[in-house]
């Protein structure tokens, strides 16, 4: 039993959008790959963004439990702002902005790395309020945290054992799962190390899945597959197709 | 509060403590139904009927008192640890479906004056009992319609908004006319009790049962419940004035914007969009046994397989009155830019943040998008280098909006690995320029799709 299913919110959504879906992923979608090739400066987009009723440099937040430094996360900034829509932004409708985060697990020799979250819930619950469903009176409602640049180390015994990194994260916090753009997964032991376009989090299952194309680099050569799921043990199965 | 085999309510108490408990005497000799209402008055308010077992109708035959022990909402419903109905003296009555209709549809007052009603429907919006605000402003409305004040414009914004996100979640009692959406709530067995719009509690299953409305039945409620409510929503909006403004208090943030002319364009467009949306649906065959089919991104080639039809064209009548309204949402879309651009931070949609040349360039994608309804037309510049225009992409939706059949256009799968579109035109619409079977890594999988 699920609060109001997948399946259920696919219906009342999915069908209605179905096919304007359709019509913008053509049109845009054909549009997007001149943008693909020709990217415009980034200078052009900083600015000062002044819509932002929160914006934090370098904050850091921690978990530290009987036996030391359980988790971690820095980043150079924290923003929360209007999610516009095309130009338009409407007010109280916010998205929450990390920018260069790290973030460090750190197990015991007896700790299961399958069960670590990369978004522990203890982090998640800090953004209560405002999230989802939940409004924060004076912003409204965070509709998505976006982390831009994502580093991930899991430590087990002080080694260095799995390195996530990704161009962006984003977690609509109501959903189990993080999708992730331009990610790595490596296995710091083995060498070995898996790349592709867009991964998701599933906290669920404390697993990867990847369900389009990926290179797995090891130290013997490089192949190319397609639909995997990675957990934190570096273990990795075939998605069924 | 208890109510009666009629729906008369019969007693009402409020909890209180930590943790809550309360005590609420009920009739000897008639039948009740207990409903537990959670955070009322406030954007989080819920209902949750009280169920033992499938019972929520119960019978006391003699003055008794029954301890309920702690009762559970978790699951959508208010269930007790202690069964009641094994209490001598209370027996079943078997269930009867749905939430009186006075919980969420307040009975409004007889006479009540436009400023009254405005003022009452606000502050429900303000405290987000969007169904609450709805009525009052729907009266406000319906009383009053050739009032050409600012009240009357506020009263017919607010309808609109109100009418379009205040839909009314719970159970009506029949769910087999699909004439709610609630109706669709029930039709996928969730649970009676917690569809607050804005906190949704209910609780339904897995897997959705057989007897779940067809495609086919969600589509013509689409049209038939949903399309005329988003159509008089727009008529609302027709009919206010270009000078309206009214500031109120957002219930999300509790903060006080303003909203104006450039609030009714934005959401007018809106709407125009959802209804084009629909009659485009309605020209494809959706037909499919949802109910029986596993509803699952990982097995769309199989649903696929199971509905051959599905997304063939069926009629492409309605298609034309979609590219009217897409038409229309381009024209409001761009009058709504023009009338934000001016807003400050204490209006509700504003543009800031954004550049001139953003504005601009967003007017001018809206035009190019308008224009590609009807011709081919350059919708995205390229690099404007040495390729010269070889590098534009030109658009033409003519083709779509004569009759396409999307299912043709659909690529092939092997498993749930997509493979090239058979037509990368996608009929004649993509003119030129954009690929759709660019495939920069060889992968056989369309990049668009990746």
């Amino acid at each position: 039993m699920n609060k109001v299913s997948f399946r259920l919110r696919w219906l009342l959504g999915g069908i209605l959008s179905l096919i304007l879906i359709l019509l913008i992923l053509l049109v845009w979608g054909v549009s997007r790959q001149n943008e693909d090739l020709y990217p415009s400066s980034p200078a052009v987009h900083e600015k000062i963004d002044f819509t932002s009723p929160i914006a934090m440099k370098g904050i850091s937040y921690q978990e530290i439990t009987g036996r030391g430094l359980a988790y971690s996360l820095r980043a150079n900034e924290f923003k929360i702002h209007p999610r516009a829509i095309g130009v338009f932004s409407i007010q109280p409708w916010k998205e929450a902005t990390l920018t260069d985060a790290f973030m460090e697990v750190h197990l015991l020799t007896q700790d299961n790395p399958s069960e670590v979250d990369l978004f522990p819930s203890s982090f998640s619950s800090s953004f209560k309020g405002g999230v989802g469903k939940q409004p924060l009176e004076g912003i409204g409602i965070i509709t998505r945290l976006v982390i831009k640049n994502v580093h991930f180390n899991m430590y087990k015994d002080r080694m260095l054992i799995i390195a996530v990194t990704a161009d962006e994260a984003i977690s609509n916090f109501t959903e189990k799962d993080a999708v992730l753009k331009g990610v790595q997964i490596e296995h710091r032991p083995s060498g070995k190390f898996i790349t592709t376009k867009r991964a998701v989090w599933d906290a669920g299952e404390r697993i990867f899945k990847i369900p389009g194309e990926y290179t797995a680099t090891t130290p013997k050569g490089t192949a190319k597959g397609y639909g995997i799921k990675v957990d934190l043990n570096f273990k990795v199965e075939k998605m069924p197709s | 509060m208890a109510v009666d085999q009629n729906d008369n309510e019969v007693a009402r108490v409020t909890a209180a403590g930590t943790p809550k408990t309360f005590t609420i005497t009920v009739p000897v000799g008639s039948n009740f139904r207990l409903y537990f209402i959670e955070n009322e008055g406030t954007i989080s308010q819920n209902i949750f009927p009280f169920y033992q077992g499938a019972t929520n109708n119960f019978y006391i035959s003699s003055s008794i008192i029954v301890d309920l022990g702690f009762v559970d909402t978790k699951t959508g419903l208010a269930r007790p640890v202690n069964n009641p109905l094994w209490v001598s003296g209370v027996s079943s009555a078997g269930e009867i479906i749905g939430i009186p209709t006075y919980l969420v549809n307040p009975i409004l007052p007889a006479g009540a004056s436009l400023t009254s009603l405005i003022a009452t429907g606000l502050l429900a919006l303000s405290q987000g009992d969007l169904l609450k605000a709805k009525a009052y402003f729907k009266a406000a409305v319906e009383n009053y319609p050739s009032d050409s004040s600012n009240n009357g414009d506020t009263a017919r914004f607010f309808y609109a908004l109100t009418r379009v996100t205040g839909f009314d979640l719970y159970s009506d009692g029949n769910s087999q006319n699909l004439d709610s959406v609630g109706d669709l709530f029930d039709r996928a067995n969730c649970t009676y009790g917690g569809r607050s719009l804005l906190s949704l509690a209910t609780v339904c299953p897995e897997t959705l049962p057989a007897d779940f409305p067809t495609g086919s039945e969600i589509q013509t409620s689409l049209n038939n419940v949903i399309k005329p409510e988003l159509e008089g929503a727009i008529a609302n909006l027709n009919a206010v004035s270009s000078s309206f403004i009214k500031a109120w208090t957002e219930p999300n943030s509790l903060v006080s914007y303003t909203s104006d002319y450039g609030d009714v364009l934005f959401l007018k467009a809106a709407l125009e969009a959802a209804v084009a949306g629909i009659l485009v649906q309605s020209a494809y065959n959706m037909n499919a046994n949802i109910g029986a089919a596993s509803i699952d991104k990982n097995i769309l080639p199989t649903f696929l397989n199971n509905n051959a039809a599905f997304l063939t064209l069926a009629d492409s009548t309605p298609l034309s009155a979609a590219r009217t309204y897409l038409s229309q949402t381009a024209d409001d879309l761009t009058a709504a830019i023009d009338k934000v651009a001016g807003h400050s931070s204490a209006y509700l949609i504003t543009l800031q943040g954004k550049t001139p040349q953003e504005i601009a360039d967003a007017k001018a994608d809206i035009a190019n998008w308008k224009a590609s309804l009807y011709a081919a037309t350059t919708v995205d510049k390229g690099n404007d280098g040495i390729l010269g225009t070889a590098d534009d992409v030109i658009v033409n939706m003519t083709p779509f909006f004569s009759g396409l059949s999307i299912r043709a256009l659909l690529p092939p799968f092997t498993g749930n690995k997509p493979g090239f579109f058979p037509d990368a035109t996608m009929g004649g619409v993509v003119v030129q320029g954009g690929n759709l079977n660019r495939d920069i890594n060889h992968n056989g999988i369309p990049d668009i799709l990746e």
